[in-house]
């Protein structure tokens, strides 16, 4: 007679490969949930303060985490006061366990916007960094400290990169609000994405990729962060300004402006993808004239301090056709209209100096122009200019343009470059 | 034989010379002659008084006036508050002027004055002399009121580039013609006072001649820039131009309100304008170094025939500008040069 193997045997087997199998599961890191984020990586996210050393107070705070070796990294637009006024402000760290520490400044990246300090705790683990980007539609957890009201994590969605800026951005679907810029956005596995620096309101969120504190790190950690006084941060951001700048001229100066038609003359208007468009005008029945306008800029900018952002091109098209005011009236509109480009360069007396300008007639193409050229520096970052370009067409058809153009934080060659750039790509060209 | 009774003719009356009765400012309010028929003469508040001075701190019989060898004999009649030589003096019974002296009656002077008395010297009357007396020509002020008035409407229609009320047409030039009227009647008030006339519509024809010229000249300043490219200079220039336009339009008018030498008054004024341009230097020294955010320019625009310079080429231009990076980089030359690695 044969024995049988099976039954009580196999059943065993079975349910120990069943509890392996859930053991095995149950090792798998499994999907963390908020609270499970927050218990987790809370300790290593500070909030910064930007302190007034006459009161004792502090003026005004943001958010920061932990990378190691003491290290903080931050928006530079939340330690931007004690880098202009380093005498007025110093920087402490407020913890959510309620301890407080100094905290130095030891290196920027004005056109990503971070900063990085130095005198962390060392007893708290530091965040890892995400060595890639997530995929479209996962969730991220933002850390930081809205309106001083504590430490708070906020959920979110990534969207991908925003499209078509001139300074690379995460896009967000989550709450990030005023005090939080400068924390950290974490993937599932707790690894840092990106950090918090802006909002457009209604969940529309942005953050800097975290490549770019990967790149901040990686050249403290070749030497080449200065400490100290505030002076030594003005050379860092004019070099990264004057390297940011030549970066996105450079593919626009390589050839001529690409031209579109408005109102019978070629111009400038959609340089690259990097720029918007807006268009309007003015014909209704009885009017005097005719007017249509076209505005484009950059959609982003580089902020410097409250009243000043920089790295930024706008400018404007208007297109006057007289109905019946006669030449006498249509050429007093042009002029007052001259006086007033409608582009505002903006700016504190702290900043920048006064425009200087030249101004006189130039033709091209058999057509006459007046031109106004004006260009002003800036004062703590030698070799860095605003410029402004204003250029009014004159003719005997009763037809007129007025083009402006503001470049800001640019070279004095780039400035004159891309301002011939744009001057030479007007041109009178009616339809046949 | 009956004689006839030729009537004869009283010789010529004596006259001794006058009593000048002086207002508070010294001025002579009205003379009283000393006829020696008619002395002594009673002075007092009374009407039955040969002078009679409304005075209320003169009694209704206060004084006696005499001539004694050539000089006023003054009797005090017992008054209450005397007659004096002058206010602050004792009083005294009797007093002798000599030609030239006062008395002083109550708050009333009397001043005595024989016949041989000199008198000032005679005043030449600068107040109107050609050219400024054309002003005086009704026509011509009437064809400047009229061209002042189609300026300032020209120049409502000229700014004018949507459909508008005729009534918001006319509200401008009426406000300036308004502004003219008062201008011009503060003029006139102090002609008044200062000449005892009036010459207000002088004054609108002088008022109205600057408004005019200082529109020509600055339209013309403005082609002129616009021509020869001086863009640059125009506020300097238009600021040089209102100051001698309005020492000029300050000159006319005073030559119509005082009766001052002419040279005197270019005096006064050439002074007032050459304080004027120092004062607005200073403060345009002040303003360069104010700061403004937006570029400071103020280009003309007009059509292009009235251009005289040549045009230049896009790129001519610009190396022209390079200009402006020195000017600035010496502004700025205590901080470090451009970092040649970054450039493209």
């Amino acid at each position: 007679m044969r024995r049988q193997t099976g039954g009580p045997q196999q059943v065993g087997l079975l349910a120990a490969a069943i509890g392996v199998l859930l053991l095995v599961c149950g090792l798998r890191p499994a999907a963390a949930g908020t609270e499970a984020i927050y218990a987790r990586y809370k300790d290593a996210v500070l909030q910064v303060r930007i302190v007034d050393r006459a009161s004792g107070e502090k003026s005004s705070i943001g958010s920061g985490f932990l990378v190691g070796d003491g290290m903080v990294v931050t928006n530079y637009h939340v330690v931007a006061d004690l880098i202009s006024k380093p005498e007025r402000y110093r920087i402490d760290y407020l913890h959510a366990d309620g301890h407080r520490g100094d905290l130095t400044l030891y290196d920027i990246d004005v056109v990503h916007d971070l900063a990085l300090l130095r005198g962390a705790p060392s007893t708290a683990r530091p965040l890892q960094l995400a060595a890639t980007l997530p995929i479209q539609g996962e969730r991220l957890f933002s850390f930081g400290n809205p309106h001083d009201l504590g430490l708070t994590i906020v959920e979110g969605t990534f969207n991908g990169l925003r499209e078509n800026s001139l300074y690379e951005k995460i896009h967000f679907t989550g709450s990030i609000n005023p005090g939080m810029s400068g924390g950290p956005a974490l993937n599932r596995q707790g690894e840092v994405v990106g950090v918090n620096v802006s909002t457009a309101g209604n969940q529309i969120s942005f953050l800097v990729p975290v490549r770019y504190v990967s790149a901040l790190l990686r050249r403290q950690n070749s030497g080449v962060a200065q400490t100290g006084a505030s002076g030594p941060f003005h050379e860092r951001m004019r070099t990264d300004l004057l390297a940011n700048q030549a970066r996105y001229l450079a593919p626009l100066l390589a050839a001529p402006f690409a031209q579109e038609e408005i109102a019978g003359f070629s111009l400038p208007v959609k340089l690259g993808p990097f720029f918007k468009c807006w268009g309007d005008s003015r014909h209704e029945e009885d009017e005097f004239y005719e007017q249509v306008t076209q505005s484009c800029s950059t959609s982003d900018d580089i902020y410097l301090a409250d009243d000043q952002f920089t790295g930024t091109i706008r400018f404007r098209h208007d297109v006057y056709s007289d109905l019946r005011l006669g030449s006498l009236r249509f050429y007093g509109l042009l002029e007052r209209e001259f006086n007033a480009s409608g582009l505002d360069p903006g700016g504190e007396e702290e900043s920048v100096g006064t425009f200087a300008c030249s101004t006189d007639f130039v033709t091209q193409h058999d057509d006459l122009y007046k031109v106004v050229y004006c260009l002003r520096g800036y004062k703590k970052m030698a070799g860095l200019y605003d410029v402004f370009l204003t250029v009014a067409s004159l003719r005997q058809d009763q037809r007129g343009l007025q083009s402006s153009l503001i470049l800001s934080g640019v070279s004095a060659d780039n400035a004159r470059q891309f301002s011939q750039h744009f001057l030479e790509a007007i041109r009178w060209n009616p339809k046949p | 034989m009956e004689s006839e009774t030729i009537a004869t003719v009283d010789p010529a009356p004596i006259r001794h010379g006058y009593i000048e009765i002086l207002g508070r400012s010294g001025r002579v309010r009205y003379r009283v002659p000393l006829d020696a028929r008619e002395l002594p003469l009673h002075l007092g508040r009374g009407l039955g008084n040969d002078v009679i001075l409304d005075d209320p701190y003169v009694c209704p019989v206060h004084a006696q006036l005499r001539v004694v060898d050539g000089a006023l004999r003054v009797e005090d009649l017992e008054s209450v508050n005397g007659i004096r030589r002058g206010a602050g003096q004792p009083r005294q019974a009797v007093l002798l002027l000599a030609s030239g002296e006062s008395v002083r009656i109550g708050h009333t002077m009397l001043r005595y004055r024989t016949l041989d008395a000199p008198v000032a010297p005679t005043v030449r009357d600068h107040a109107v002399i050609s050219p400024l007396q054309r002003y005086e020509r009704p026509g011509l002020v009437a064809g400047l009121v009229l061209a002042s008035f189609a300026l300032q409407l020209g120049q409502t229609w000229y700014a004018t580039v949507e459909e508008t009320d005729g009534i918001k047409v006319l509200l401008d030039p009426l406000a300036g013609a308004a502004v003219l009227a008062l201008w011009s009647g503060g003029w006139a008030f102090v002609s008044r006072l200062l000449l005892q006339r009036w010459n207000f519509w002088s004054h609108v024809g002088i008022a109205c001649s600057a408004l005019l010229g200082f529109f020509s000249a600055t339209a013309l300043l403005e082609y002129f820039c616009f021509a020869f490219n001086l863009d640059v200079w125009q506020a300097e220039l238009q600021q040089l131009l209102a100051v001698v336009g309005t020492g000029l339009l300050l000159y006319a008018h005073l030559r119509f309100t005082s009766a001052a030498a002419p040279r005197r008054l270019a005096r006064l004024v050439a002074a007032f304008g050459v304080a004027t341009l120092v004062l607005l230097t200073l403060v345009e020294q002040g303003e360069k170094d104010e700061f403004h955010a937006s570029p400071a320019y103020q280009p003309t625009l007009k059509a292009p025939g009235f251009r005289f310079v040549r045009a230049h080429r896009p790129d001519e231009f610009f190396a022209r500008t390079a200009m402006l990076t020195r000017q600035l980089q010496e502004e700025n030359s205590a901080a470090p040069q451009e970092d040649e690695s970054v450039r493209p």
